[in-house]
């Protein structure tokens, strides 16, 4: 029971929560004037009421035309009549920069997922009469006079800047004060930045100094803030602007206000909320002169002041491979930071690597001074007496208007002949070239001298000489394959000596043509065919028929003549040996040369 | 008597005159005695007459690993760092075993402005050393020499079928391979991996081709660098420590 009680409650918030958050949201910008001159300033209030809490920071447009500052927020909470109501007001200063029909963007804001725009706001912006910006006093910006007596009328804070040289040299020091005077009392630390300084080397000086200074009857408490500048080309320079954002206690609107103003909710919120102030210093203009080109020494690389160089030695006597440290400091006022190092003479008897550089700066009197020191770690090559050169920084200086160079005293060293590698040094001594002294001497041997034009691998003769073994490889192969079949395949072997044993019986047919013994002759030539065809076809020669010897040559696709012609010549051949002896040697002779061709055609057509 | 003396002398100055008149119009001096007169112009301290004797003999197409070390020597006394280097190395490639060249190689790499740390793995180091132990053709002869080894030992086996010699001819047969292998590797190495070595004082590396691009590190004098890709004059090389970079090619030139 008690339980549902609480239960009633918590669904009864909840129910009004959701019918608060349901309300509508009021979203609304406005600005204090529409029309304004450039450096003048305008202040956008927006304005964001509703049964919301947690009302987040508004987006504002991008205003390219204007410097924003947020200026802070005021919140409202109201519960009437049973609804809660909050009303938050951002306020923004914005500066207009450019002249012209400016439009103020639609701002947004984003509450429980839904988006508010306000309206647009058009704002004319004028060229205006104060160019360079002088006091406005309606205007809660206010900027420092070019001269101080005149702006101090009735203005209880002001940023003035001062330089102590109107003409400098390229990198020397202008001394640049701000000096932020203030006749009443700020709330929290005011909100300073810096001038913009574009073409100087920047050093801050400290320390900050606060004195008190009598202006036009008012005491005013004087905070004066120092910056060293190094121009960095030369030519007409400006320093801009710097910038002061304070909060002052709000009592003079009050009092100018209309009594039954107050309880205008404005008002009221401007009575919880201090008035912020921002305060923009007047612009400087110097002229900064180049360095004469006169006389100019070539190893200048651009320190101006006062220098002095030093030159040091660790210890004067070391061994060869011993690392040395030469300190060259360089000393003086000026702008020592950016100060290169001063070049070193050529050592060949010595590597030399650079192991870092420290500085000391001191700002006494508000003037950039100090030392910066170049270490180098020499590490001898050679024994020996050795004169170390002056080294030599040159300068521009100030006081002559001239150039200058600064020198360090020369330094002698000893190197005695040692044996150790400096092994343990950042790149050390190559150890190969650790005992030699010198490259060696020349080659003296007059070489052959020859064009050796291209490579092995691209010369013709070599490409060819590759397919040396290969065929080399080749024919022993078919050589020992030959070889082979000479001793296993009998075919092989008469086929081989068919055309060879043919030409044996052939030169003896011949023999007895000559001695007329016709008998024999037609024999001999009937065993050179048939015994060349046994061969031919691994046949033995006594058994082989007429009819044998068509039908293999027919199967070896020898065509019908040249079988015509082979069986001819053997039937000769038996017709002349067993006819009676009546032989005529013209015709054994045509007899002869008709077998013999017989044979090669034969023979040609069979290694075809 | 001191009139006919001088005229005497005078006879042979123009004599002397037409001799070296004669010799340098028709380029006739000989090879070997332009090899001697450099070396000459070297012991007297004449570094520059030195490199233009040695340049001409190169010019006459006559390139050998000893013009290009006593060249490298030349260069190197004439403080040349990065020209010195480079006739080393071109020394060096013709002659690779030989010691004198690398003394002198390494002795002048210690006066490189650069200190670079290369950390190269054993792989590259073994095959490295392999390759650098002879010349393109010394490989390619090894390669063809074990051919030849091989088809012999190949024609023997046809006719002797003995073990020894069939294990004889697969040794030569995979050294043969190996050779080849490595032959390959050395003329593909030659043809693409163009090397050079800086021979301007100092050289600044760019992430591209061309000034406009991001300034990345300065190398000085003597460097030696591989290039990997060419745009107009520009190189991109790398470093012995893997660091790469565009460089213009008038700095460089190739070994």
């Amino acid at each position: 029971m008690k339980f549902r009680g609480i239960f009633l409650v918590i669904a009864i918030i909840f129910l009004a929560v959701q019918v608060g958050s349901s309300q509508e949201i009021n979203f609304s910008a406005s600005v204090d004037r529409t029309e304004v001159s450039l450096n003048g300033q305008i202040v956008l209030t927006i304005q964001v009421s509703g049964n919301v809490q947690n009302i987040p920071q508004p987006q504002l447009p991008a205003l390219k035309n204007f410097n924003v500052y947020a200026s802070g927020r005021t919140q409202n909470f109201s519960f009437v009549n049973g609804q809660t109501s909050y009303t938050a007001t951002f306020n923004y200063i914005l500066i207009p920069i450019s002249i012209g029909q400016l439009t103020i963007e639609p701002a947004e804001i984003t509450l429980e997922g839904k988006t508010y725009k306000t309206n647009p706001i058009n704002i004319a912006v004028s060229q205006g009469a104060n160019i360079p910006p002088t006091t406005q006093p309606k205007v809660k910006v206010q900027t420092a006079p070019k001269t101080p007596a005149k702006a101090t009328s009735g203005a209880d804070l002001y940023l003035e800047a001062s330089v102590d040289k109107k003409k400098a040299y390229v990198n020397e020091q202008i001394t640049l004060s701000l000096r932020f005077y203030q006749a009443v009392n700020t709330i929290r630390n005011p909100d300073y930045t810096p001038p913009t300084l574009t073409g100087f080397w920047v050093e801050d000086l400290p320390p900050q100094k606060q004195f008190y200074d009598t202006r036009n009857q008012r005491r005013f408490a004087v905070t004066e803030l120092k910056i060293a500048l190094f121009p960095t080309s030369p030519g007409k320079k400006n320093i801009g602007p710097a910038t002061l954002k304070c909060l002052v206690e709000n009592y003079k609107t009050l009092s100018n206000r209309d009594p039954f103003d107050i309880f205008d909710p404005a008002l009221l919120s401007q009575l919880s909320q201090p008035e912020e102030k921002i305060l923009k210093s007047n612009l400087l203009e110097v002229e900064i002169l180049p360095l004469p080109e006169s006389n100019k020494p070539s190893n200048f690389s651009g320190a101006v002041g006062r220098f002095n160089l030093k030159a040091g030695l660790d210890k004067k006597q070391t061994e060869t491979n011993q690392p040395l440290t030469l300190k060259v400091t360089l000393s003086g006022v000026g702008n020592i930071k950016s100060v290169n190092e001063p070049a070193l003479p050529q050592l060949a008897d010595f590597r030399i690597y650079n192991s870092g550089t420290s500085e000391k700066i001191s700002k006494d009197n508000y003037r950039v001074q100090g030392s910066k020191t170049f270490e180098e770690i020499l590490i001898p090559r050679n024994a020996g007496k050795f004169k170390l050169p002056a080294i030599e920084f040159s300068y521009f200086d100030l006081a002559t208007r001239s150039y200058k160079t600064a020198k360090s005293e020369p330094l002698e060293i000893t190197v005695l002949p040692g044996a150790g590698l400096a092994s343990n040094l950042p790149g050390s001594v190559n150890e190969f070239g650790g005992g030699v002294k010198d490259i060696n001497y020349l080659k003296t041997k007059t070489p052959k001298l020859s064009r050796g034009g291209t490579v092995l691998y691209k010369k013709p003769w070599f490409i060819a000489l590759q397919f040396l073994p290969l065929l080399a490889l080749g024919f022993t192969w078919r050589y020992r394959n030959h070889l082979e079949k000479l001793q296993t395949d009998v075919s092989y072997v008469r086929n081989k000596r068919a055309a060879k044993a043919a030409k044996k019986r052939l030169e003896a047919a011949s023999r007895l043509l000559a001695e007329n013994m016709g008998k024999e002759f037609y024999a001999e030539i009937a065993k050179a065919i048939t015994g060349y065809l046994g061969d031919r076809l691994n046949l033995p020669p006594a058994s082989l028929s007429k009819e044998d010897i068509r039908q293999e040559l027919a199967l070896k696709k020898f065509d019908e003549q040249q079988i015509n012609q082979v069986i001819e010549i053997l039937d000769s051949c038996d017709f002349a040996r067993f006819a009676p002896p009546s032989y005529e040697k013209a015709e054994m002779e045509t007899f002869y040369q008709k077998a013999s061709q017989s044979l090669i055609t034969l023979e040609e057509k069979w290694l075809r | 008597m001191i009139r006919t003396m001088f005229k005497n002398s005078s006879l042979i100055l123009t004599l002397i005159l037409l001799l070296i008149f004669t010799s340098h119009l028709y380029g006739q001096e000989n090879s070997g005695e332009l090899f001697q007169k450099a070396n000459r112009y070297y012991d007297t301290g004449n570094f520059k007459s030195a490199i233009k004797s040695y340049q001409q003999l190169l010019n006459r197409g006559l390139k050998d690993a000893i013009v290009y070390y006593n060249l490298g020597n030349a260069y190197f006394r004439d403080k040349q760092l990065g020209k010195a280097i480079l006739y080393y190395r071109k020394a060096q490639k013709l002659s690779p075993r030989d010691n004198d060249i690398a003394t002198n190689l390494n002795y002048s790499r210690l006066f490189v402005l650069d200190k670079i740390t290369s950390s190269p793995n054993f792989s590259s180091v073994f095959t490295d050393k392999i390759l650098n132990w002879g010349t393109v053709n010394e490989f390619t002869f090894l390669a063809f020499l074990l051919y030849l080894g091989s088809a012999s030992l190949g024609i023997i086996t046809f006719f002797k079928r003995e073990k020894i010699i069939k294990r004889a001819l697969a040794v030569s047969l995979a050294l043969f391979l190996v050779m080849l292998f490595f032959a390959v590797i050395k003329i593909s190495r030659d043809s693409q991996w163009q090397e050079a070595v800086v021979t301007s004082s100092s050289v600044d590396a760019y992430s591209g081709p061309g000034k406009e691009f991001a300034l990345q590190f300065t190398g000085h004098e003597g460097l030696e660098v591989k290039i990997e890709q060419n745009k107009d004059d520009w190189h991109l090389v790398s470093f012995p420590n893997g660091a790469r970079g565009w460089l213009p090619q008038a700095s460089l030139d190739k070994i």
